[in-house]
């Protein structure tokens, strides 16, 4: 195991119905366990978490802290205390859904608003000087070769914005078995923990 | 010909936003041709059942339909996304007149190439709830915009304008965005230094004046 990271940040945007996101989450958990990276893991259709207003008050007034006082301010806690964030969606236009989106666009209280070149372009400074590797799973309900490209692409920006030094991300179809889906994930895990 | 456009704004901000400050000025142009153009907000839709089937509704019986949207953590901001959602569960498997669809995405960073991804996005949603793709505009430096009439922004905004005019024009006589306008929204409201130095001495000063340590870590 990496020694590196102790701590996960796992962040669930799928729909209550989707079967290989669920399995997936599980697969996740046990590997991570099995290594001893403890995890905080957020099923966030079951979360009750505003959206952003873009006041920006986590930067100029309260910094660092949300001023929405909801479940999403321990979930900025956490991830400012973990090593790893683990994001699982459907894959929606390419994208993430708009669930883990919600809690997604709320993650902003842990960067800077500074503007600062990284690599030719311009991206915030993370808020605690260090970066998060990022491992990302999308789910779709039968192959379509530009989505699964926008989808590997998006979690490649993020990482860049999460400084990263480490990333992976998969698609898993739907009807895939419990067994393909563990190996599938696991294995792009492993790219990540390992 | 005339025709009916939608603006869509998908910015919290609504109508005080850069979002809507830059689709406006396109619905402007494309209102000047002799066009009835009209604005909804993404964010007050998704909250109010009511408002949600008025703006599928007219997204139905629009000729074209504008998403002029900021850039939130390299996508859309989550209720645009939720917004997007709905309109497809509102549109799948339906026949019907298929609208032309445009997205305009603006990033607060300098570079145009932030925003690709989310007009990418945008593409395919149009392929998948029945709308007819026709391009999409990168902005960078969307800050400079500072909620501000795009005409009140003199020189700074030029190329910005340049390209809503040109695309207003190519929509108006049933063509795509240009590449013209793609390339003059990549070039960017200011210079990417220029606009880092400007950035970075106003939160500077925001800090200041707040009283506040803007580096705080608050969960260490």
């Amino acid at each position: 195991m990496n020694k590196a990271i102790s701590n996960a940040l796992i962040l669930d945007g799928s729909r209550e119905d989707d079967r290989e996101a669920k399995v997936a989450r599980e697969s996740i958990l046990a590997e991570l366990e099995k290594v001893g990276i403890k995890s905080s893991c957020y099923v966030l259709r079951d979360q009750e978490i505003a959206s952003c207003t873009g006041c920006f008050n986590c930067w100029t007034k309260t910094p660092g802290i949300c001023a929405i006082n909801d479940v999403q301010r321990k979930i900025d806690t956490d991830m400012a205390r973990s090593d790893i964030l683990v994001l699982i969606t459907p894959v929606t236009f390419g994208g993430y859904s708009s669930t883990l989106k919600k809690g997604m666009d709320r993650l902003i209280p842990n960067l800077l608003p500074y503007f600062q070149k990284i690599n030719g372009e311009t991206h915030h400074p993370i808020r605690r000087g260090k970066g998060w590797d990022v491992f990302g799973v999308g789910t779709m309900p039968e192959t379509d070769e530009g989505k699964e490209r926008l989808f590997q692409e998006l979690m490649v920006r993020n990482s860049i914005n999460m400084q990263s030094k480490r990333k992976a991300s998969c698609v898993v179809l739907e009807g895939t078995s419990e067994d393909d889906i563990y190996n599938a994930v696991v294995g792009e895990l492993k790219k990540v923990i390992a | 010909m005339s025709g009916k456009a939608l603006l869509l704004v998908g910015s919290p901000g609504t109508k005080k936003s850069n979002s809507h400050f830059i689709g406006k000025y396109l619905m402007e142009k494309i209102g000047e041709r002799g066009w009835t153009v009209d604005e909804e907000f993404a964010f007050h839709a998704v909250r109010k059942e009511d408002d949600m089937t008025r703006v599928l509704q007219k997204m139905d019986d629009s000729d074209l339909v504008v998403l002029a949207f900021p850039l939130y953590v390299d996508s859309l901001p989550s209720q645009m996304i939720k917004f997007l959602e709905r309109v497809y569960e509102h549109r799948d498997g339906k026949d019907g007149p298929q609208p032309r669809l445009v997205a305009i995405c603006q990033s607060g960073f300098p570079e145009s190439k932030h925003c690709d991804y989310a007009v990418r996005i945008c593409q395919f949603f149009a392929r998948d709830a029945g709308f007819r793709w026709a391009g999409g505009l990168s902005v960078g430096g969307g800050s400079a915009v500072h909620g501000t009439e795009l005409v009140k922004l003199g020189g700074m905004a030029r190329n910005l304008r340049k390209a809503l005019e040109l695309t207003a024009n190519a929509l108006v006589d049933g063509g795509n965005v240009p590449t013209e306008a793609k390339e003059l929204t990549n070039k960017g409201v200011v210079a990417p230094w220029l606009l880092r130095f400007i950035v970075n001495r106003n939160w500077k000063r925001q800090s200041r004046k707040n009283g506040i340590d803007i580096r705080a870590r608050p969960q260490e």
